[in-house]
């Protein structure tokens, strides 16, 4: 016999392979799991977002660190790393806005006022979260943002700067550590709603911090001060940032016009 | 340098003297600062990138650990 070669039409000769039947699907435990548990189960990794966002999250924590490499046992945030990252928020199209989070001791001056210039100076709106401490200068990255939040429990201590390593105690000394002082009160005083007698006051009081000058802000006090915008913490950061990205966008549809 | 915290100073350089050494690789054409952290894996320090977008690749952080393996490839 020719060969059959009509593919639609088996030929007869031939069997066709016998498909084992299907066994019917195991009541499958793994089913009603999505796909972030097995991950976490199987790889031990929380690589959690699938979808797509509009908005870039930066986490501010530990030491800042700036012209210094800091010993491996201090948790840091590289400046060098962040401003890029910066660079990059901004001129990326898909990314619309910018939440930060804070929970941070402080660090270099001169790096957390870079930060803290970037952000401020940044087209994309961006809204920052002060979670557990945002102390020194933390204060000036938290007011840097278009809107900022506190929690409740979150602290902020703001006290003066200090010489490190070698001071030589001459009026010099002393007047530059005035004008590195006074860089962070301006920054302060521009990008929130603290009055400048009112952060100097917070800034020189004594009797509140066991050892050194200045004072403890805790959430409400921080929002009282004006300080921090608001009490909230990431729905509300996160509901900002996109009521931010909305305004953005219909301020440009209304310039087109 | 001046560092604003309200960390006890001690506490914060201890150990700023034997801090291991940088050295400069490869990564895909990119060129990254790492610490060796044994003979075959090394942690990345920081990007010596100016493409911005390099620094949101997850890849590439800071911290994150590289393993240098050798590979076969067709000729």
């Amino acid at each position: 016999m020719l060969e059959n070669d009509n593919p639609v039409i088996p030929n007869p000769e031939i069997e066709p392979p016998r498909v084992p039947e299907a066994e019917p699907p195991k009541p499958a435990r793994r089913a009603k799991k999505n796909a972030t548990t097995e991950n976490i189960e199987d790889m031990g990794s929380t690589e959690v977002p699938t979808a797509k966002t509009n908005i870039h999250v930066m986490t501010i924590i530990g030491q800042i660190e700036g012209h210094m490499v800091l010993p491996p046992q201090n948790k840091t945030t590289k400046y060098e790393h962040i401003m890029p990252q910066l660079v990059a928020i901004e001129q990326n199209q898909e990314i619309e806005g910018l939440l930060l989070l804070l929970n941070t001791v402080g660090g270099d001056v001169e790096a957390g006022l870079a930060i803290a210039e970037m952000v401020a100076s940044m087209s994309k709106p961006s809204v920052s979260v002060v979670l557990g401490g945002g102390h020194s200068i933390g204060v000036p990255i938290a007011t840097s943002a278009t809107y900022s939040f506190i929690v409740e429990s979150a602290s902020m201590t703001i006290h003066p700067i200090r010489l490190t390593g070698l001071v030589i105690g001459a009026q010099s000394s002393f007047d530059y550590l005035e004008k590195m002082q006074d860089r962070v009160n301006k920054f302060v005083i521009s990008h929130s709603r603290v009055s400048e007698k009112k952060w100097k006051e917070l800034l020189f009081k004594t009797g509140e911090l066991s050892r050194d000058i200045g004072t403890s802000v805790i959430g409400r006090d921080a929002v009282k001060f004006g300080l921090i915008d608001e009490i909230g913490g990431v729905s509300q950061a996160l509901s900002k940032v996109q009521e931010l990205v909305r305004a953005k966008k219909e301020a440009a549809k209304g310039l087109k016009q | 340098m001046i560092l604003w915290t309200v960390m006890p100073l001690d506490l914060v350089l201890d150990g700023a003297e034997k801090m291991p050494a940088c050295e400069e690789i490869d990564y895909g054409g990119l060129k990254i600062m790492v610490e060796k952290t044994s003979p075959v894996e090394c942690r990345i320090v920081r990007l010596l990138s100016t493409n911005p977008q390099d620094f949101l690749r997850p890849d590439i952080q800071p911290g994150q650990v590289l393993a240098y393996r050798p590979v076969y490839e067709a000729r």
